[in-house]
């Protein structure tokens, strides 16, 4: 099995800077959770990997799978990892999959394309695939088309055509946050399941802290289109050192039932992330941070201590409480660091 | 009658069942399906109430029962003591107007060819309601914290978060006395989604708002309801208090939502951790 490296990405449309100086690794069987508010460049930092970029994005630095270069590759190699030794699955379902093929043929495609399967090979490796995502009849469902199946089959869909020629690296985009609510807990399930199945390595873009607590080994924050914090997740999400994670983490931690019992505000995180382009100079997140400091105005270097990395002049340290001010100021609402600020209309 | 020491019914669903007919071609399920069964539930003036449930439970059906979108097969829901269910839209007039509702996911509940003016001003001149448009248009959104200058946006140029808080403006332009939500954070971002709970939260605790919220999340149902109703096959299974109601379930089902509900589960993160089940 291989990783998935990427060192100094950077992702630009015309000469505008979007994603800048992205490092992290990916190992043989390791699952990353790759988190941040939208807007913080996860989505393009995947496309960038995946050599999918839209038409005037340009990705720059190295990105490499089991030491193969890929930003460099030409497209005929591109189509032969794609699908085959790294693969996506997209928040979407209804839109990446083709309306007017089969579900059976979509599913069969990369089996086709890198196994070379036909016929009765591929019809029982695609019936074997969407029985191993839980679809009830496998045999018929492989004869429906996309508008026939819910929401959530989609995905499961999507997630048999992912997994169909055992990737090394399967990235996923928020595969869930499309979905009616009830049904996200169970296509996590399966994905965590498909995953250690085939022992692949998983990065999982998500807004969701719970979802990466429970199935990611590490951690890693992105704002502004940089990497803020990485580690390992019990470490990140336990003790949080970058300020954004701290407010991410105090956020989602007030969201779920380990958050206030009585009825009041909730902790926010301050303003709002700015349109592309528009963040601020130095460190991304100054204008929104509490602990800003003057010399945050430069980018902070990478500050390293064992696996965790943090980007920051002031980082939250292990002896203060700042970064789970949700378990401190817990019987009152009012000590929440509340912000009333509404976002900005872009 | 309502004795003047009881605290008087807004909303009242009695005994009402709901069962969906003939299945579309195509599927072979059973023919009718019952998606609620029996139901009663009552909602009095200022006060919250979750309506909380997995999915395929119900709690949608009962919404569009409450809001007389939909017509129950059995029973009846009364608005102020007066039946609404079935009754044609033109007698609606007056429940329409004090009776809103907030759909899960804005962006396809916002018309994208009106700008946001017009679709707050939309409700208002629906229902015939006298007032000084822009005037209105500045206060609503100001309730909800959006800048003025909003007021010239598609829906399309706001964010998530943004566009819900216009679905919430659109719902309060007829000074409703009830607002039924169905779902109102959960196609939002986490941090966005706690900005829409505090507005909420202050929606309630200024106005005297009567609050009903339809969620499968109950952390936000907590936030926000003093009192939950716990839908499980079409049926209330359980109904009080929320804070006792999750303090100390009596029900399975009730149990079971509780045990599910998402957790950070790293270590060291949020107080009940050392007691979380893994």
């Amino acid at each position: 099995m291989t990783g998935l490296s990427v060192r100094d990405l950077e992702v630009s449309y015309h000469g505008l800077p979007l994603v800048t100086g992205v490092s992290f690794d990916v190992r043989a069987g390791e699952r990353v959770g790759l988190i941040g508010e939208s807007g913080s460049g996860k989505s393009l930092t995947a496309l960038a990997i995946m050599g999918l970029l839209g038409v005037g994005l340009v990705a720059h630095g190295r990105v490499t799978l089991g030491g193969e270069e890929l930003l460099a590759a030409p497209d005929r190699r591109l189509c032969e990892l794609r699908g085959d030794r790294i693969s996506m699955i997209f928040q979407e379902p209804a839109t990446a999959l083709n309306p007017t093929r089969r579900i059976g043929a979509q599913v069969g495609e990369a089996l086709r394309a890198h196994r070379g399967l036909r016929r009765r090979d591929l019809r029982r490796a695609v019936v074997d695939l969407l029985g191993r995502v839980e679809l009830p009849e496998p045999e018929r469902y492989a004869r429906l088309y996309p508008h026939e199946l819910s929401g959530g089959q989609r995905q499961r869909v999507m997630m048999a055509m992912a997994i169909s020629c055992r990737p090394d690296v399967l990235l996923a985009d928020e595969p869930t946050t499309a979905l009616d609510a009830t049904v996200q807990a169970k296509v996590i399930n399966l994905l965590d399941r498909l995953v250690d199945e085939q022992g692949c390595a998983l990065l999982l873009i998500t807004h969701d802290l719970a979802v990466v607590s429970q199935t990611c080994d590490r951690v890693v924050t992105m704002y502004g289109g940089r990497v803020v914090e990485s580690g390992p997740s019990a470490d990140v999400l336990g003790a949080p050192r970058h300020p954004y994670t701290a407010a991410l983490v105090a956020t989602a931690v007030a969201a779920t039932l380990d958050g206030p019992a009585r009825i009041g505000h909730l902790p926010t995180i301050p303003g709002s992330v700015p349109a592309e382009g528009r963040f601020p100079s130095g460190c991304p997140f100054r204008d929104r941070c509490g602990r800003a400091i003057p010399s945050c105005t430069v980018m902070p270097a990478d500050r390293r201590d064992g696996e965790r990395v943090v980007a920051c002049w002031n980082p939250v340290a292990d002896d203060t409480d700042a970064a789970l001010g949700v378990r401190e100021s817990q019987p009152e609402p009012s000590a929440y660091p509340v912000s009333a600020q509404p976002e900005d209309p872009r | 009658m309502t004795g003047a020491d009881e605290e008087p019914s807004l909303l009242a669903a009695r005994d009402v069942s709901k069962t969906y007919g003939e299945s579309w071609r195509g599927r072979s399920q059973s023919r009718e399906r019952q998606a609620l069964a029996g139901v009663d539930l009552t909602v009095t003036r200022g006060e919250t109430l979750g309506i909380v449930g997995e999915s395929g439970a119900g709690k949608s059906t009962l919404a569009r029962l409450l809001l007389a979108l939909d017509v129950p097969t059995r029973g009846s829901v009364r608005y102020r003591g007066r039946i609404v269910s079935g009754r044609p839209e033109r007698e609606l007039r007056d429940f329409r107007r004090h009776v809103q509702i907030v759909f899960q996911d804005p962006s396809s509940s916002l018309d994208p060819r009106m700008k946001v003016h017009d679709l707050l001003a939309e409700p208002l001149r629906a229902l015939a309601i006298e007032v000084d448009e822009g005037e209105a248009v500045r206060r609503l959104l100001d309730r909800v914290e959006l800048p003025e200058s909003a007021a010239n946006r598609y829906a399309h140029q706001l964010s998530g978060g943004q566009r819900q808080r216009v679905a919430i403006a659109r719902s309060l332009g007829p000074s409703p006395e009830v607002l039924v939500a169905d779902e109102p954070v959960s196609a939002l971002d986490v941090s966005v989604r706690a900005q829409i709970v505090n507005l909420l939260t202050d929606l309630v605790l200024d106005t005297g708002l009567t609050l009903v919220i339809v969620s499968h999340d109950l952390a936000v149902v907590r936030h926000l309801c003093r009192r939950v109703a716990v839908l499980y096959r079409g049926a209330v299974v359980e109904a009080g208090e929320t804070e006792e109601i999750f303090a100390a379930p009596r029900h399975d089902h009730t149990r079971e939502l509780l045990a599910a509900a998402p957790r950070i589960r790293a270590r060291g993160v949020g107080p009940a951790s050392e007691t979380v089940v893994g």
